[in-house]
C-alpha cells in the first residue's frame, strides 16, 4: 500500500459536553447554587456526602433538563432513574456521583450545521457536579466542595463530526440554544459548560481505529487547537509505521500553553464505575403537565429567529446572526421593531442601528452587556424615529445613544440638553457654507471644471461648523447650488 | 480491615462452587476481591485476601439461588420505595457553617479541605479510578 497523504485520513469526532443548569439552590439539597463563593461556605450534609444524609431531587433541575431536551429535539423518557457512579477522588465527598446510567432522561435529538449535516445526540443525563481541586498551591491538594451538587446535564453526541471546525460550529449553536432556552449560562470561563472530545482518524472504507479522549479544554478554542492537534499527532503516528507510537485507547489532556495533548492516566481503571441505581432516590416522572409547561416556557429558538427577521422583516443575514447570538439582544432587538410599529422599514433600521452604533458603543464600555445598560429598547425606537424623521442627524444619534447607553436619561429632553436637533434651517446652513467657500476658491474651480468629488474638502468644514448637526446630503446641495450661482 | 471471623474460613471451606483454591474459579474470585478492594482503596494482605475471597465466594452462592427463579415476568424494584416523583422546590437554605464541616477535616488551609496531593505534573501517569482533574485550574465532572 503507498504511504497514504494526509488528505486521505478521516477524522471522526464526538463530543461529551456538561453544562450545569440555572437553577436557584443545587440539585439534592438546598445550598445555593452559586459561583465564586469563598470555599466551602455553600455546603451542607447532603452535599458534603455525610453518612445519613439524604438527598432530594430539585423540581427545578428536572424542568431545565427537559426544557433542554425539548430545545434539542429530544425523544424523553417517561420515567428516569439515578445511579451511583463510583470512584474516589477528592472532589467526590461521597465516593459516588450521582447520575443516570440506565436511564437517562433524554436520548436521540440533534443539531444541524450550516452545511445541512445533522449532529445526532446519543443522550442528556442529569447528574450532580462534583467539587474543586486546586493543585497548584502549596504542598497539598486543596478542595473546595461549594460546586459538589451543582446540578448538570451531560450532553453526548454521536461521532458524526469530521473536523474541528464542525465541532467548533456545534458547541456554538448548542450553547446558543440552551442559552436561548435559559437552561444554562454557558460560560465556559466560569466553568458552567465543559467539553470533552473523543477523536479517532481512519482511512475511507476501513473501520474506525482507536478513539482518544481529550480532556481540560476550558474554551472553544481550545476544542478547535486539541481536536486539530490530535487529529494531526494520530495521522503522523499512523504514518510513521512505529509501533511505539501507535494511538492506544487513553485519556489526553490539553496543554493550553503548548496547545498539545499529552497521556493522563494509564486505561487500567477506565469504566469501571461499578454503577448501580441509587436507593436514596426514587424514579422521576416527566408527566404531560410537566412537559406542556416546559415547552410552553420554551422561546423561540435562534435559527426559527433569524429566519423569521429575514424573510418577515428583511434584515440582513449578517445582521439577524449577530442579534440572534444571545437572547437578551434578540429580545431588544424585537421590542425596538414592536415599538417601530413593526414596519419593515423599522426592523431594518432598528438591525442596523443594534448592530452597528449600540453595540459598538456597549464593547467601548469595556464590561457588561447590552441587558445591563441603562437603554430602553422604546428610547432606541424614538431615537431612530427621530433619524428617519430628519430631526437628528447620524452624529447626533449617535452621541444621544452614548449618553442613553452610558448614562441613561429622556431621549427628547437630552435632545435639547446636548443641543443635538439636526440643523433645518437653510438661512444657518448656507451661512455655514459660505464659511467654508471663503479662502477655498480652488476648492470651487475644480467642482466647476467638472471634479465633485472635490466638494469633500468643503464638506468637512460645514459640518464642522454645525457639530454634526446638518444633513450632509442638504448640505451637499446647497454647496453645489452655491459654488454655481457665484461662477463665471 | 476489620474482618468477621464468624465463618469457618480457610481452605477447607472455602465456598462449594468457588472450588479449592488454585482452581480457575477460585483464583478468578481472588482476582476479582483484589480488584474490588483496589478500586475502594483498600490493602489486603495474601491471608486477607483469600479470607475475603472465600467469604465472597459463599455469599455469591447464596445470591445464585435466585437466578434459579423465572422472574421474566416481574419488574425490576429499584429501591424500596415504590413512590416516584418525590422532588423539592428549588429554595435555597442555609448552608451549615463552613467550621462546622471543616472540623472535622483531617488538615484545612485557608478554607480549603487539604488533601494529599493528588496530581502529578506533566507527562506522568496517574491513577484516578475514571474522574479526571489532574491538573491546576481543570474541570471534571
Amino acid at each position: 500500500m503507498s504511504a497514504p497523504t494526509e488528505t486521505t485520513w478521516v477524522p471522526v469526532i464526538g463530543l461529551e459536553v456538561h453544562c450545569q443548569l440555572k437553577t436557584a439552590s443545587k440539585i439534592f439539597c438546598g445550598c445555593a447554587n452559586r459561583f465564586g463563593a469563598p470555599p466551602n461556605t455553600l455546603t451542607c450534609p447532603v452535599c458534603t456526602g455525610q453518612p445519613g444524609a439524604l438527598p432530594v431531587l430539585n423540581d427545578t433541575a428536572l424542568d431545565l433538563a427537559l426544557r433542554a431536551g425539548l430545545a434539542l429535539d429530544c425523544e424523553l423518557a417517561s420515567v428516569s432513574r439515578f445511579d451511583r457512579k463510583n470512584y474516589f477522588y477528592c472532589d467526590l465527598p461521597k465516593g459516588y456521583q450521582i447520575t443516570q446510567y440506565e436511564v437517562p432522561f433524554a436520548s436521540g435529538g440533534g443539531i444541524e450545521l450550516a452545511n445541512g449535516k445533522h449532529i445526532r445526540l446519543t443522550r442528556i443525563h442529569m447528574e450532580e457536579d462534583a467539587g474543586k481541586a486546586i493543585h497548584d498551591r502549596g504542598t497539598h491538594t486543596l478542595v473546595d466542595l461549594n460546586r459538589a451538587g451543582v446540578p448538570l446535564i451531560e450532553i453526548v453526541t454521536e461521532a458524526d463530526m469530521q473536523s474541528a471546525a464542525e465541532a467548533f460550529e456545534f458547541l456554538g449553536l448548542l450553547k446558543e440554544r440552551l442559552r436561548f432556552a435559559g437552561v444554562s449560562d454557558c460560560d465556559m470561563e466560569k466553568g458552567s459548560l465543559r467539553c470533552d472530545v473523543n477523536v479517532s482518524v481512519h482511512l475511507p472504507d476501513e473501520p474506525w481505529r482507536t478513539k482518544v479522549e481529550v480532556k481540560n479544554l476550558n474554551s472553544f478554542r481550545h476544542v478547535r487547537t486539541a481536536i486539530e492537534h490530535e487529529i494531526a499527532r494520530q495521522i503522523s503516528a499512523y504514518e510513521s509505521e512505529d509501533p511505539s507510537r501507535q494511538p492506544v485507547q487513553e485519556t489526553r489532556l490539553f496543554d493550553v500553553d503548548s496547545g498539545t495533548t499529552r497521556p493522563m492516566r494509564g486505561k487500567e481503571d477506565e469504566g469501571d464505575y461499578r454503577y448501580f441505581p441509587d436507593p436514596d432516590l426514587v424514579p422521576v416522572s416527566a408527566s404531560r403537565e410537566r412537559l406542556e409547561e416546559q415547552r410552553r416556557l420554551l422561546p423561540e429558538l435562534p435559527a426559527q429567529r433569524r429566519e423569521r427577521y429575514v424573510s418577515e422583516w428583511r434584515v440582513g443575514a449578517r445582521e439577524a446572526a449577530i442579534l440572534t447570538a444571545d437572547r437578551p439582544l434578540a429580545d431588544f432587538f424585537e421590542a425596538t421593531v414592536r415599538a417601530l410599529a413593526e414596519n419593515e422599514g423599522g426592523a431594518q433600521a432598528a438591525a442596523k442601528w443594534l448592530t452597528n452604533d449600540v453595540l459598538r458603543i456597549v464593547g467601548e464600555q469595556g464590561t457588561g452587556s447590552l441587558s445591563d445598560m441603562p437603554l430602553t429598547p422604546g428610547q432606541l425606537a424614538r431615537v431612530i424615529s427621530l433619524v428617519e424623521g430628519g430631526e437628528l442627524q447620524r452624529k447626533g444619534a449617535q452621541c444621544l445613544l452614548a449618553r442613553l447607553i452610558t448614562e441613561g436619561g429622556e431621549v427628547d429632553s437630552l435632545v435639547v440638553e446636548l443641543g443635538l436637533a439636526a440643523v433645518t434651517d437653510d438661512g444657518q446652513l448656507r451661512a455655514w457654507c459660505l464659511a467654508a467657500l471663503a479662502g477655498r476658491e480652488s476648492v470651487a474651480a475644480q467642482v466647476r471644471a467638472g471634479n465633485e468629488k472635490a466638494i469633500g474638502a468643503l464638506m468637512g468644514p460645514v459640518m464642522g461648523s454645525s457639530g454634526g448637526r446638518a444633513d450632509p446630503a442638504r448640505v451637499r446641495a446647497l454647496l453645489l447650488e452655491l459654488i454655481r450661482e457665484d461662477g463665471p | 480491615m476489620e474482618s468477621a471471623n464468624n465463618h469457618q474460613v480457610g481452605p477447607a471451606a472455602n465456598a462449594g462452587e468457588a472450588g479449592p483454591p488454585g482452581d480457575g474459579q477460585g483464583r478468578n474470585l481472588v482476582e476479582l476481591v483484589q480488584r474490588t478492594a483496589a478500586l475502594a482503596r483498600l490493602e489486603l494482605s495474601a491471608p486477607e485476601l483469600e479470607e475475603m475471597a472465600a467469604q465472597f465466594g459463599r455469599i455469591l452462592e447464596q445470591f445464585a439461588v435466585l437466578s434459579e427463579l423465572d422472574v421474566d415476568a416481574v419488574e425490576p424494584v429499584r429501591g424500596r420505595a415504590r413512590e416516584q416523583d418525590v422532588t423539592r422546590g428549588d429554595t435555597v437554605t442555609p448552608s451549615l457553617a463552613p467550621e462546622k464541616l471543616l472540623e472535622r477535616a483531617p488538615q484545612v488551609e485557608d478554607g480549603f479541605y487539604a488533601v494529599p496531593k493528588t496530581v502529578l505534573r506533566a507527562g506522568a501517569e496517574h491513577d484516578k479510578g475514571g474522574s479526571s482533574a489532574l491538573t491546576p485550574g481543570e474541570d471534571r465532572a
